[in-house]
């Protein structure tokens, strides 16, 4: 291993007139052909020899304390061979924290998730689980285990939640205020966190127009189609193997350390392919149910959830009230904001509240501005992170009301928003300045695209059209990545990497290596190491990994070069502080005739000194935050109420596209999540009970629900990082949701503010504004 | 010297203010001198162990504090805020 | 806790379901090949394909029919193996994202990876599938055709717009290769190919 350091990176983009060898390609990835011929495994394609199959017995309650758990006709089952109820799991009463590295959850709290003790606080948490020789044993055995429950209140609805008197869903629970005193008594409301800036009363009183609306969004899954799913092996000798889809397998062993009480040493996971995470495979679910069951069978368990299970049994992204007041001068100056946010964390603390109450407003520069935001517990699904967490829901309210601004004001929405976005310095709403960013240029992307000024078609009484625009910000992430390098005598490069690639960030890892160090991305072979195999990694989540991971892999590839610099000086006879490196080749300074090419190099390794291991880490970056915007046309039928999205355009900034096939497909996925989360998505409840698990009833979008979508990749290097790259997963799905309902009301006339805007919601809608006839 | 700056909900016991200008070489000692003078702070700001309340994140000078015995210059911002908590 | 060591009670017999469910022997051609196996009336195609005939390429997405991740080719006809009962197989003609081409890449897959029309890679053997059942039925569909013939595959990654290109350009290398009388489909795609945004739709 060198001892040689790494050098910081800063983002330097490449001076005028050059360009790069490998970035902004788009070679095929190099997992490509394993996923579309079926071979690629993922982890419910696991296969272990004597496997049994695990499955949870959940909950058909929202709130209820159990009474009683009788697993004796469960045991008789003849195909069992392991039963466990939360009596197996240790004991954790701790308050300790767990900081998943996207999301939070207290230790005791992510303990009763997996496994209720003595009360269960949501439909389809789980209460026992069974392993058997086969799926159908299994599935026969769950049934057989009798649980007696007592049925408790249920708090459906957070403003409810939060109301004196309500039910306490968990008596231990106190209001934390970050920085603020301690609460006294228990509360369903978990944390109230508050900005402010300036004088927000004084600002409304200077503002010429005020605007205050309610909004509401329901609770909405992130929809990856691979259920949650678990194989795990527990040796005779105590150490635990766990094969998994995870965002994070890193986190997984620490979780499973916590929950299980045992040494993250003797735990092993093996990252499988993910079949879409979204924020959503982060949190352990089945892991340590098959290990404990592994464990009591003494042979591997494999699980893995319904359809329906992954509705009621994970973490879908928080419903909530949010109410937006903003003051604007003549001049469309914004002279104060206020949001009061309410965040459903569902049945434990952990809503993404904290995110949602800085990216609301960050975006504009505003003297005086207050965010109280609240994350509330009820007997819901215990939400997880969901795509930029926390942030289009925020965005939701604040760029609906910006839209409201600009019409009050007589001003284009576009011009309004560029005379108030922050750039480099601005602070966002929780104190902290902005490094450099392109949201300024991102609006003018929009302002200047010819989708954004070509003719709408003419409604024709039964059909409108109208066109929406918002925008949206992610903070970005950093966090800690560690990468390795080895290299073969045939010239190619193994990378070991240890981000989970969810969408294709093997081949940007790999094309920055290769950049680098003048190879073609089909040389660096990436692989996703397993926890043994590599070290810390931090979740793929927050639109890390490119930025971070991509960081370590750039400061890999130098350590690279300062190690084979003083081979190529063996094979060149010279000093090596006479060598110089690039495009893929070393030659003597002051003899350019007397080069080597890297290939060469890594060939005779073996000769000049032996195997070399290159290695990058990142600690942490100052974060990248990124923008985009989108502009949005929809035809909606005045007679049923129904949208279609006619056009689409999404802008964004990334920086500097590695790979920009893979930035565009980001994009386009964001946008269409967005466009479900706006259009068809939410979760029905009757008394805490999910009334829709399946894909029938809680619709996602379909090739026949959206158009092309239009991407246009704006590039402002980032302050930090390589190459000024960006992460760009999180932020196209929050400005969809807006976008969407301005342009509903630019067809219309009626502002839909509650998710979904369903043909129901926008008949009522025109009907309470006196029929198609007055609309538009 | 440095710059703290206090979450929003803090502010009454800091006189009301959101920045304070505080002595100190490292984030620890910046940390216990802005105790010192608002012994109030102590307890919004530390577990009874003296290390950071949970929900609670340190940014200096735009990057998340790793080590409390990392250097500050003398116009260095350190900003005590709540955690983002998801993302 | 073993089944041995839990002695079962007089009680709990007749309650007990059998061990023994009976099972059926199923003769069905899969992916080209005459293959038998054993399973229960009540197990789905999809199950036995994955669990005990080890295609796990065939994924399961959602159980009932909703999401096409499970789609597969029942003498010729594409149907989600989670609503078709494995028994149901017997004397059919099987064929699965293992089988879609015996004889290297389809230009279907090809196309799918040079426009990116993949990401976590899930919903991709079911999309493609399904696609090759469309191109059976329909050799040059327009984008609407693609878009209604694909409604039923769910993708929650790639928002579809890649997905679609990758067809209609399937589509026309497919027609391109039955003019010229040769094996286009064979060609294989260069690491930094076409742009996906080049490719002009039907």
């Amino acid at each position: 291993m060198s001892t040689a350091t790494t050098p910081d990176v800063k983002g330097t983009p490449l001076p005028a007139g050059t360009s790069y060898r490998v970035l902004g390609t788009r070679p095929v990835r190099h997992d490509g052909m394993e996923k579309v011929t079926g071979r690629a495994r993922f982890g419910a394609d696991v296969h272990l020899p004597g496997m049994l199959y695990g499955q949870v017995v959940r909950s058909p309650y929202p709130h209820a304390r159990i009474k009683k758990i009788d697993t004796s006709r469960a045991r008789a089952h003849p195909g069992v061979r392991a039963v466990i109820t939360g009596a197996d799991f240790p004991a954790l009463d701790s308050d300790a924290v767990k900081d998943l590295g996207e999301g939070a959850i207290e230790l005791r709290y992510a303990s009763q998730l997996i496994m209720a003790r003595d009360k269960v606080v949501f439909q389809g948490q789980p209460v026992a689980a069974v392993a058997a020789v086969s799926l159908q044993a299994a599935r026969e055995a769950a049934r057989l285990v009798e649980v007696e429950y007592e049925p408790l209140p249920v708090v459906q609805e957070a403003l409810a939640a939060m109301e004196p008197g309500a039910p306490l869903i968990h008596d231990d629970l106190y209001t934390v205020v970050p920085g603020g005193a301690k609460a006294q008594r228990p509360s369903n409301v978990a944390k109230h966190v508050q900005h402010e800036r300036g004088d927000v009363e004084a600002g409304f009183a200077a503002a010429d127009v005020v605007v205050e609306r309610e909004f509401r969004t329901a609770m909405v899954h992130q929809g990856y189609i691979e259920p949650q799913n678990a194989a795990a092996s527990w040796e005779p000798d105590g150490r635990l193997t766990v094969w998994t889809s995870t965002q994070g397998h890193f986190s997984v062993r620490e979780q499973l350390a916590d929950l299980l009480q045992m040494p993250v040493g003797r735990i092993k996971v093996m990252p499988m392919e993910v079949g879409g995470g979204f924020g959503g495979k982060v949190q352990v679910y089945l892991e340590p149910v098959a290990a404990l069951l592994s464990r009591q069978a003494g042979r591997p368990v494999k699980m893995w959830m319904s359809r329906a299970e992954v509705f009621t049994g994970t973490g879908p992204a928080s419903g909530t009230y949010i109410r937006c007041k903003m003051g604007a001068t003549k001049d469309g100056r914004i002279v104060a904001a206020q949001l009061y946010m309410v965040y459903d964390a569902g049945a434990f603390p952990g809503s993404p509240v904290g995110a949602g109450a800085v990216t609301g407003l960050s975006p504009y520069r505003i003297p005086n501005l207050r965010v109280d935001g609240f994350d509330v517990v009820t007997n819901k699904p215990r939400v997880q992170s969901y795509r930029a967490p926390g942030a289009p829901q925020a965005a939701f309210a604040v760029e609906t009301v910006i839209d409201e601004l600009a019409e009050a004001l007589g001003m284009d929405p576009v011009e309004l928003r560029l005379r108030n976005a922050a750039a480099e310095g601005d602070r966002l709403v929780h104190g902290v300045p902005f490094t450099r960013i392109g949201f300024r240029e991102v609006l003018a992307a929009v302002r200047d695209h010819p989708h954004y000024r070509a003719p709408l078609p003419d409604g024709d009484g039964t059909v409108a059209y109208g066109r929406g625009v918002a925008a949206g910000l992610w903070i970005g992430g950093s966090g800690t990545s560690t990468v390795h390098l080895t290299f073969n005598p045939d010239g190619t490069v193994n990378l070991i990497a240890g981000s989970p690639d969810l969408s294709g960030s093997r081949v940007s890892l790999a094309m920055i290596v290769a950049e680098e160090l003048g190879l073609d991305p089909h040389d660096v072979r990436p692989t996703i190491a397993d926890t043994d195999t590599v070290g810390h990694n931090d979740v793929t989540g927050g639109s890390r990994v490119t930025y971070a991971t991509g960081t370590a892999c750039w400061r890999a590839a130098q350590d690279a070069i300062a190690q084979l610099k003083p081979r190529a000086a063996q094979l060149l006879e010279a000093d090596a502080g006479a060598i110089e490196f690039g495009g893929g080749e070393f030659w003597v300074r002051d003899a350019p005739d007397r080069r080597i090419g890297i290939k060469q190099v890594m060939a005779q390794l073996k000769k000049t000194g032996g195997p070399i291991v290159a290695r990058g880490v990142v600690n942490r970056l100052k974060s990248a935050p990124a923008f985009g915007a989108h502009i949005v046309d929809v035809r909606v039928d005045l007679e049923t109420g129904k949208v279609d999205i006619v056009r689409y355009t999404a802008v964004q900034d990334a920086g500097k596209a590695i790979h920009p096939s893979a930035v565009e497909g980001q994009m386009q996925g964001g946008a269409t999540q967005g466009i479900g989360w706006a259009l068809f998505e939410e979760y029905v409840f009757d008394q805490g009970l999910m009334r829709n698990p399946t894909f029938l009833d809680y619709r996602l979008p379909t090739a026949l629900d959206v158009p092309m979508i239009d991407t246009v990749i704006v590039e402002v290097p980032a302050s930090d990082g390589p190459y000024g790259v960006r992460g760009v997963g999180e932020v196209p799905i929050v400005p969809p949701v807006a976008a969407i309902a301005n342009a509903v009301y630019r067809a219309t006339g009626v502002r839909i503010r509650e998710l979904p805007i369903t043909p129901e919601r926008v008949w009522r809608a025109l009907a309470a504004a006196g029929g198609p006839s007055q609309a538009g | 010297m440095p710059k703290v700056w206090v979450p929003s909900p803090m502010r009454d016991v800091t006189g009301g203010q959101h920045t304070l200008d505080i002595p100190g070489a490292t984030v620890r000692e910046v940390l216990a001198n802005l105790v010192a003078r608002h012994p109030q702070a102590r307890e919004r700001l530390l577990q009874p162990d003296g290390s950071l309340q949970p929900y609670l994140l340190l940014m200096a000078d735009g990057l998340e504090v790793h080590n409390w015995d990392a250097p500050l210059e003398p116009d260095s911002e350190l900003i005590i805020t709540a955690a983002l908590g998801g993302g | 806790m073993t089944a041995e060591a839990t002695a079962p009670q007089a009680s709990m017999a007749a309650e007990r379901p059998k061990m023994a469910n009976p099972k059926i022997m199923v003769e069905a051609t899969i992916n080209g090949v005459a293959e038998t196996f054993v399973c229960e009336p009540r197990q789905t195609l999809l199950e036995v394909l994955r669990e005990q005939l080890g295609l796990t390429g065939t994924k399961e997405g959602c159980g009932n029919g909703n999401c096409g991740a499970c789609c597969v080719l029942l003498d010729g006809r594409p149907v989600n193996s989670c609503l078709v009962l494995a028994v149901e197989a017997d004397g059919r003609d099987i064929v699965t994202i293992e089988g879609l081409d015996r004889d290297g890449v389809h230009p279907l897959q090809q196309a799918f990876l040079e426009h990116g029309a993949l990401q976590c890679g899930i919903c991709t053997p079911g999309f493609l599938m399904s696609a090759k059942a469309l191109l059976d039925a329909n050799p040059r569909p327009t984008e609407h055709e693609v878009r209604r013939w694909l409604a039923g595959n769910l993708c929650r990654c790639t928002g579809y717009d890649k997905i679609i290109r990758a067809v209609l350009d399937a589509a026309q290398r497919l027609a391109a290769g039955a003019a010229d009388g040769q094996a286009a489909r064979h060609a294989h795609g260069q690491p930094g190919g076409q742009p996906a945004t080049e490719v002009g739709l039907a």
